[in-house]
């Protein structure tokens, strides 16, 4: 029961209107937390085949280099890449998912990777480094909703602590206490009413 | 300067190099926190770290709590120890209060 609540009339009506505002709390954020589970669940599924095939194909590019670094020398290796003559433009937004803003990306690749005369690299190497371009965008999208993953999970968190704490302690603690208010106003009424008849009583023995 | 940055072993973050990453090879997990600190006053939107080194430092990653940068757990080139699904797995708990795939 809420402490310090004086037996009025006018705390009873202001406890029926905080009960019913608290209800109507509870039920839409209820369906907040479902409609925000729904995405989640849908998102992991996303999320758990996409990381699989990322990091499949992470794997076999990640082969290919080694083979490369195995037929090069390494000086020759780390020569021909370090100066990358590309630059990655990535513009960065927020898209809203109900009330988090989620980060949104969007990439493009510009200039030749090959930044390297061929005489000295391999072929494998060419085709090494045509595997991690290939797999950019993909690892991109990957942060992208493993990020919008986090979000929701967070959010999700806030909501149902917020439906619990409606559920479990507002809405009982306000129920009680508007009982509470009504029987002691019904106790006062019919004492009250008592003390007026017995009055009346003794008022017609005189 | 990239906005995209990998920290990891050399040999598995050298190629990224080549398509315009910023590279910071890390041998360990304290070096691999330093430069994380570095980079989070500078303008990195997306960080990139391999299984290796994530893998000392799970701890110090769970209680990063910011939008930007994005960081992402990627396999080395010893291929995928499942981390990266650990921390989805990290994200079910805390959703759903419970392990739901076990």
């Amino acid at each position: 029961m809420l402490a310090d609540v004086s037996l009025t009339r006018m705390n009873l009506m202001k406890m029926k209107k905080r009960y019913a505002i608290a209800l109507r709390g509870h039920k839409l954020l209820k369906d907040k937390q479902d409609e925000l589970m729904r995405k989640f669940m849908e998102l992991l599924e996303e999320i758990k085949s996409y990381r699989q095939e990322v990091e499949n194909s992470l794997e076999k590019v990640h082969k290919q280099f080694f083979w490369a670094q195995g037929v090069m020398s390494k000086e020759f290796l780390e020569e021909a890449i370090m100066v990358p003559q590309v630059s990655l433009n990535l513009t960065t937004s927020q898209e809203q998912v109900f009330n988090i803003q989620t980060p949104k990306l969007d990439f493009h690749i510009e200039g030749d990777i090959y930044s390297y005369g061929f005489l000295f690299t391999s072929q494998q190497l060419d085709l090494a480094l045509d595997g991690y371009k290939n797999i950019f965008p993909k690892l991109l999208h990957l942060s992208e909703i493993e990020k919008r993953a986090e979000l929701l999970a967070s959010e999700i968190e806030q909501t149902r602590r917020r439906v619990n704490a409606l559920e479990y302690i507002l809405i009982p603690e306000l129920k009680q206490t508007i009982k509470y208010i009504s029987m002691r106003l019904a106790e006062l009424e019919l004492s009250n009413q008592i003390r007026l008849m017995k009055i009346k009583d003794i008022v017609r023995k005189h | 300067m990239s906005k995209i940055a990998f920290i990891g072993e050399q040999p598995s973050i050298l190629g990224f190099k080549a398509i315009g990453a910023d590279i910071f090879p890390a041998a360990d997990g304290n070096e691999a926190v330093n430069m994380l600190e570095n980079m989070f006053k500078e303008d990195y939107k997306i960080i990139y770290i391999t299984e290796n080194i994530a893998g000392q430092i799970t701890d110090y990653l769970k209680g990063i709590d910011r939008l930007w940068p994005i960081i992402t757990i990627i396999p080395g080139f010893k291929g995928s120890k499942g981390l990266g699904k650990a921390r989805l797995r990290n994200y079910i708990i805390k959703a759903t209060g419970t392990d739901m795939i076990s």
